[in-house]
């Protein structure tokens, strides 16, 4: 069953290391590709936060502000632990596989009891 | 080319597939077949030449949803030509010539009728022509407590109505003149309604309560089925439309518009228009439309392309083209032609004129006109446009004859003599405006699609209105214009300002290439400018002719630049830029008003572009169509393995044949072959870096023996190739030649699997029109035929 992670890594370069390590993508012959069980990489970077605004003339009066970190989306058949890497955007996703509900990814862990000190601290243990 | 194919052991056409399969012609138990994944939807373009989402399973399943389909003749002898026969008359009418008469008296109901044409309930449009008006009033009946609509002056009369008894009826009030083809068709087949709804000009109208349904046997047994929905309210006085398909519903909707819900079937029922006391529409709807979609993401595409172009024609302009009846054409001259046995007839005697012709308002503008000659001894016949238009010499011999002419008056005459004399018949007159190009549905062909996974970065690909859309100085409308099957919205620059429509801020890599493309259709500007924000300039931009169908550039020149004509005035536009992260802002659609300058331009408030389809992605081409709606959306990668087996693939030695082509000169590696799964054992076949290039290669048992290459005038093209593989034999053909051969060949050990990749890795991105495998090596003869294009 494919599953949809959604991750945030400080750089470009830590998610993709982040990758390699997790074995979702591989280094052959000096190319990077798929693990057999990961259908999709999406490298999505900085997502925007406020956008850019314009004059009459189209130029820009304020650039765009952008979220901090760089965005990597993973579609798989494995159980992978991305930690607090990981994010849930759900339906403000900025980016979705199509044919799939933007907001299609794996859950965060539902909080049964005040025990439960936050979603980022329970990363380990996802619903499917 | 057929026997070579008996031969074979495996042999794959785009034909079948299944979710995660691509099914092979040989071997029919299924041992051949390919694993197929994506795990995402994807667009394709089907045998219509629309783009359409795999997903989408079946056409409209609606029966009759535009209430367009009409039954058969219900009349019998509508036109008169058999005199009375068929009809009863009181004696205010007589028949003759091909009329019915009314003498300007007036009996009791004053009714010319006909018996045993309706069925009671049903709906029918009639049609009915009034000529010879003199005096009074003529009507049809529709049945009791509707009252008779007058007819006072020439012309062709339509009426719709549900049957309350089997008879039709005319009524005349002290009616002089007359009426003839007289017809009456049933409408709304499929349907059944209660008495509120009515079948009228391709809409269904409803009064108030009631429902109206259609049984859909797709359906009825299959609870459970994604269905897409949609349907067009054209009117609304009050209430409005609830659909009920199958237990999949839409909210009660009360806006006049085109309206889509996706739903799950529930119930085995029907497809309902306001079921149970909803909706209580006063008011209209058509184009009711019920698609079978699935939610499986592992669907193969077989895309076609290549595609025969036709005129896309409006309706017929001429009246009584055929000359069923003596009317329409006004027939003169000082050798005045007759209408006589259904055929226009000139008899032409030398200096003399004649001509029939049609002061017909809608025959204007760009317009194909059609003709048959039956007989003829003259040599000239022309067309003129009426009101003094241009004179035109067209063919007189016997034959059907098409000619296209620009009507810039209102109608039509054909005119013959003057110079020799002789007889000159006509037939089947048309004449039916050019509205462009449209394609020949099924005549493109097909192929098997594979593309790498890529994302389409703009987040509202076909909704202009979004505010993440910026308008400068323009407006966007919606006139249901659809490009491919896809909505198409109008973009339309202020009156004296120039227009432009920008993208959002996005984030595309620094310094990596991207595609970006665009399905345009013309809107009345002849330039349009698509521009992007590039790293090799501040901006770059392609201004598009669609008279010359041709670019010129601002800011510099840019890569791999196309212009697909997809006929109808509808193009989709490609070119590549390299990002630039200090310029976010990078793309937008504006015009020209000269096809050189994009900065003198000021709109008229009326005349703009279709646009839809937007997409730009970090790829050297355009893939196919990526839809978005709200945020940026990937299509996976085609993963197309595990064919064949060990059964159905020799090692010692056999053939390798592809008809394949490229979808760019990326300098990827990508390959299609047998092998073991790995490098160690393969016959192959692949593209990679070299630019135009296709290349063999033969390894066994870890080493590498044959490695061969061939430049190709354009992988872009399809090209058949076969490798030929057994002991000390090797050749690898191309095009019906031989282009290397080596005898120091060893077979591989082990090949048990026939794949568009080897394992799994450097997968065979492009367009697959065959694979076939046989286990014995074929003949140099038998190889040329099998790869001659």
């Amino acid at each position: 069953m494919m599953q949809i992670y959604k991750t945030n890594f400080p750089t470009e370069q830590q998610g993709k290391d982040y990758l390699l390590n997790l074995g979702v993508i591989l280094e052959v012959e000096g190319e990077i590709v798929f693990a057999k069980n990961t259908a999709a990489v999406v490298y999505i970077g900085k997502v925007v936060e406020i956008p850019a605004t314009y004059d009459a003339d189209g130029n820009i009066l304020t650039p765009a502000v952008y979220y901090d970190g760089y965005a990597i989306d993973v579609m798989s058949s494995s159980d992978l632990d991305f930690g607090t890497f990981e994010v849930f955007p759900a339906d403000k996703a900025a980016h979705s596989f199509y044919g799939w509900p933007k907001e299609a990814e794996v859950p965060p862990i539902k909080k049964k009891d005040e025990n439960v000190k936050s979603v980022e601290n329970a990363e380990n243990v996802k619903i499917k | 080319m057929s026997n070579l194919l008996d031969q074979a052991s495996i042999v794959l056409t785009p034909t079948a597939y299944d979710n995660g399969k691509v099914l092979c012609a040989k071997p029919t138990d299924g041992s051949g077949d390919f694993d197929f994944s994506r795990n995402s939807a994807a667009t394709r373009v089907n045998a219509q030449g629309l783009v359409e989402d795999v997903q989408i399973l079946s056409s409209n399943l609606v029966q009759n949803g535009d209430f367009s389909q009409t039954g058969s003749e219900e009349v019998t002898n509508g036109s008169f030509a058999n005199g009375n026969a068929d009809w009863t008359i009181e004696n205010t009418w007589t028949i003759g010539e091909g009329v019915a008469n009314g003498n300007g008296a007036n009996g009791s109901t004053a009714e010319l009728k006909q018996t045993s044409v309706n069925t009671i309930g049903k709906s029918y449009k009639a049609t009915f022509k009034v000529l010879n008006y003199v005096s009074g009033s003529v009507g049809f009946f529709r049945g009791s407590g509707i009252g008779v609509t007058p007819r006072t002056a020439d012309g062709v009369y339509t009426e719709y109505f549900t049957a309350t008894s089997s008879e039709i009826r005319f009524r005349g009030s002290n009616f002089n003149g007359s009426i003839t083809n007289i017809s009456v068709k049933e409408v709304g087949q499929n349907w059944f309604k209660d008495a509120n709804w009515s079948i009228g000009d391709n809409v269904a109208t409803s009064t108030g309560a009631g429902r109206m349904f259609q049984s859909i046997s797709a359906l009825e047994g299959n609870i459970g089925t994604k269905v897409k929905v949609s349907f067009n309210i054209t009117e609304v006085t009050s209430g409005g439309v609830k659909v009920d398909c199958y237990g999949a519903t839409s909210a009660v909707i009360t806006e006049v518009g085109t309206h889509t819900f996706t739903g799950t079937t529930t119930n085995t029922l029907n497809l309902y228009i306001n079921n149970s006391g909803t909706g209580n529409l006063v008011g209209s709807i058509t184009n009711i439309s019920v698609i079978e979609i699935t939610d499986d993401t592992n669907l193969p595409r077989i895309n076609y392309e290549g595609f025969s172009f036709q005129d896309a024609l409006g309706s017929e302009l001429v009246l009584n083209g055929d000359f069923a009846t003596n009317s329409d054409w006004n027939l003169g001259g000082s050798d005045t032609p007759i209408i006589e046995n259904g055929f226009l007839k000139f008899g032409i005697s030398n200096g003399t004129y004649s001509r029939a012709r049609q002061n017909n308002a809608s025959i204007i503008g760009n317009c194909k006109v059609t003709y048959t000659v039956v007989n003829s001894s003259a040599s000239t016949l022309a067309i003129r446009e009426y009101a003094g238009g241009n004179n035109e010499s067209v063919p007189a011999t016997i034959g059907t004859h098409t000619i296209y002419k620009n009507f810039i008056a209102n109608g039509i005459s054909f005119q013959a003599g003057g110079v020799d004399g002789g007889i000159l018949e006509i037939d089947n007159i048309s004449v039916r405006e050019v509205l462009g190009q449209e394609v020949v549905p099924d005549s493109g062909c097909g192929n098997w699609l594979w593309e790498p996974q890529s994302t389409n970065i703009i987040t509202y690909s076909e909704d202009f209105t979004n505010s993440s859309w910026t308008k400068f100085n323009s407006s966007i409308t919606n006139d249901n214009t659809k490009i491919l099957g896809i909505n198409a919205l109008k973009i339309v620059p202020d009156n004296n300002l120039k227009g432009i429509l920008k993208r959002p801020a996005t984030t595309p890599q620094d310094g990596l290439v991207y595609n970006r493309s665009v399905y345009i259709k013309f809107g009345g500007e002849r330039y349009v400018v698509l521009s992007a924000q590039d790293a090799l300039s501040s901006s770059r931009s392609v201004i598009f002719d669609f008279t010359n169908k041709d670019f010129s550039y601002q800011g510099g020149s840019v890569s791999n630049l196309l212009a697909a004509d997809m006929g109808n005035e509808i193009f989709r536009i490609s070119f590549n830029s390299i990002s630039s992260g200090s310029v976010i802002d990078d793309y937008s659609i504006g015009f020209s008003s000269d096809g050189t300058s994009t900065s003198s331009f000021l709109g008229n408030g009326v005349d703009g572009v279709y646009a839809t389809a937007t997409q730009v992605e970090q790829q050297s081409y355009a893939t196919s169509y990526i839809p978005t709606d709200g945020t940026s959306v990937t299509r996976n990668q085609d993963l197309c393995t595990n064919g064949g087996s060990a059964a159905s693939i020799n090692i010692t030695e056999g053939v390798l044949y592809a008809e394949i082509a490229a979808l760019a000169n990326d300098g990827t590696v990508r390959y299609l072959g047998l092998s073991d799964g790995s490098t160690n054992n393969r016959v192959i076949i692949l593209y990679y870096s070299a630019t135009n290039k296709v290349r063999a290669i033969v390894s066994s048992g870890g080493t590498k023996y044959v490695d061969v290459n061939y430049e190709l005038t354009n992988i872009l093209d399809f090209h058949k190739v076969a490798i030929k593989y057994k002991l000390n034999d090797f050749a690898f053909w191309i095009d019906g030649v031989e282009v290397a051969t080596d005898t120091s060949l060893n077979a591989p050990i082990v090949l048990d699997d026939l794949s568009f990749s080897i394992g799994g890795s450097s997968p065979f991105f492009g367009k697959t029109k065959a694979v076939a495998v046989w286990k014995e090596t074929l003949t140099d003869t038998e190889l040329a035929e099998l790869t001659t294009i």
